[in-house]
């Protein structure tokens, strides 16, 4: 019970922590357009393959939820004895391409706020291109419990990335204001952003391999 | 400096007009196209009817008239390529049921090999006959439309004891039918016309198509993003 009373706590401090953070919100907003422009291009087939679909780092969902839905593409109706056709290959991806490109992700999203928050910026809108272009073709022709899954899974990367992003912007902009002022001041919440995006890193990692890959 | 580039072109022409260099081209089309005169010859007329119905199911009926006009023996091989793994895969060799070797299975990459003997101056005939999910190009998957190609799964090998090179003069005549109006055909040694295609007196040929559809659950998504964006400018704008 104590164990549980002390998560929840954790879970609600985390909460309020992210709670009107504007570093939070220009990451979500950052990643909410990526996600609609790169959705667009790969609706309206301005792109035929998911942008960067094969640079795990950037978006390592679409490479774990690709074995499932090839089938879709080749059956293209609902065809009698089209469930054989679901998972038309073993999946290449192991554990340690779950873990690696979580865990390199969300370094690099909080590592490159040192070049003053730009590589965080980009690398954030990248995410949200791949992840756009990735969840059309999954959507399109994935069964309706892989599409779900990789709908969640999305839900939950997300969470990570705009955390991690929020936390590299942060620290981009205190070393500016550092070069402006002489002093470098970081908001005490960046320590409970860190922890959160570290407990969800690794939520991520265990749910992206049971849903996905095992 | 002058000096140095002058001796470097002088070199590199020297190089080019060199007889040695000329000699490799030589030797190597020598080596790729033996002469025709002295070459033993196989001749393979293949008819072939293929139906590809509107859930992209193909089913195709191959039939291989495959004469031996030398005077001595010929051993090969059938190899048959495929981009999905088949439904149903039935080879006879004259009338009767040949013994299929899988080389290659997989959803992306099937192969398979049947070993025909020709006897000297002899005809046998050899019938395919697969039924097989029609898959599109899996590296430029289109919301809007699907790539497809087809081209002749048959190949022939063949070899002698007596001769190290055999040539293969193949032959296709048949017709593609399709079981839905493709868009943006484009064909290679064949006639469109609608939904059929057909082959007459080629030794080689392919044809590209797309195939329209309509993204309904991409589209589901896409539509209530704009309704989001819609409400919230028109929210704001308030």
């Amino acid at each position: 019970m104590s164990i549980i009373g002390s998560l929840r706590k954790t879970i609600d401090s985390c909460i309020e922590a992210v709670k009107d953070d504007k570093y939070l919100k220009i990451a979500l907003i950052i990643l909410l357009f990526a996600f609609f422009l790169g959705y667009s291009m790969r609706f309206f087939d301005f792109t035929k393959s998911p942008i960067m679909g094969e640079i795990g780092v950037i978006y390592p969902i679409h490479q774990e939820a690709f074995p499932y839905y090839m089938g879709g593409i080749a059956i293209q109706s609902d065809m009698a004895g089209s469930s054989r056709y679901d998972r038309i290959s073993e999946s290449p991806i192991d554990f340690l391409y779950v873990m690696r490109n979580n865990v390199i992700s969300a370094v690099l999203l909080v590592g490159t706020g040192v070049l003053l928050g730009i590589p965080t910026v980009v690398f954030t809108f990248l995410v949200g291109l791949s992840a756009g272009a990735s969840i059309a073709e999954v959507l399109e022709f994935a069964g309706l419990i892989v599409a779900l899954k990789t709908i969640f899974l999305l839900t939950t990367y997300v969470i990570a990335v705009a955390l991690s992003a929020s936390i590299g912007i942060e620290v981009g902009s205190a070393i500016i204001r550092y070069f402006k002022d002489n002093r470098f001041e970081i908001d005490r919440k960046i320590y409970d952003k860190a922890i959160a995006v570290i407990i969800i890193v690794v939520i991520n990692i265990i749910l992206q391999y049971v849903l996905l890959v095992m | 400096m002058v000096k140095y580039n002058i001796i470097i072109v002088a070199f590199l022409c020297l190089l080019l007009a060199s007889p040695i260099h000329g000699q490799i081209i030589v030797d190597e089309r020598a080596i790729l196209i033996p002469d025709r005169d002295d070459t033993a010859q196989v001749n393979a007329d293949i008819s072939f009817i293929v139906d590809i119905d509107e859930n992209n199911m193909e089913k195709s009926e191959y039939k291989l008239d495959i004469s031996n006009q030398e005077n001595y023996s010929i051993e090969g091989y059938i190899e048959i390529y495929m981009e999905f793994i088949p439904e149903t895969i039935e080879v006879l060799v004259d009338g009767k049921k040949a013994d299929i070797i899988t080389q290659e299975e997989s959803y992306t990459n099937s192969r398979y090999r049947v070993k025909i003997d020709i006897a000297p101056e002899s005809d046998i005939i050899v019938e395919v006959d697969y039924k097989i999910l029609k898959t599109p190009q899996q590296w430029n998957v289109g919301l809007w439309a699907l790539q497809y190609h087809y081209n002749s799964p048959i190949n022939l090998q063949f070899s002698s004891k007596k001769e190290d090179y055999i040539r293969t003069y193949s032959k296709y005549d048949g017709k593609i039918t399709l079981g839905y109006e493709p868009s943006k055909l484009s064909c290679s040694n064949c006639i469109s016309e609608g939904k059929t295609i057909t082959v007459e007196d080629s030794d080689y040929f392919y044809v590209n198509w797309e195939k329209k559809r309509v993204p309904y659950r991409a589209g589901i998504l896409y539509l209530v993003m704009i309704f989001g964006i819609m409400y919230y400018l028109v929210k704001k704008s308030r």
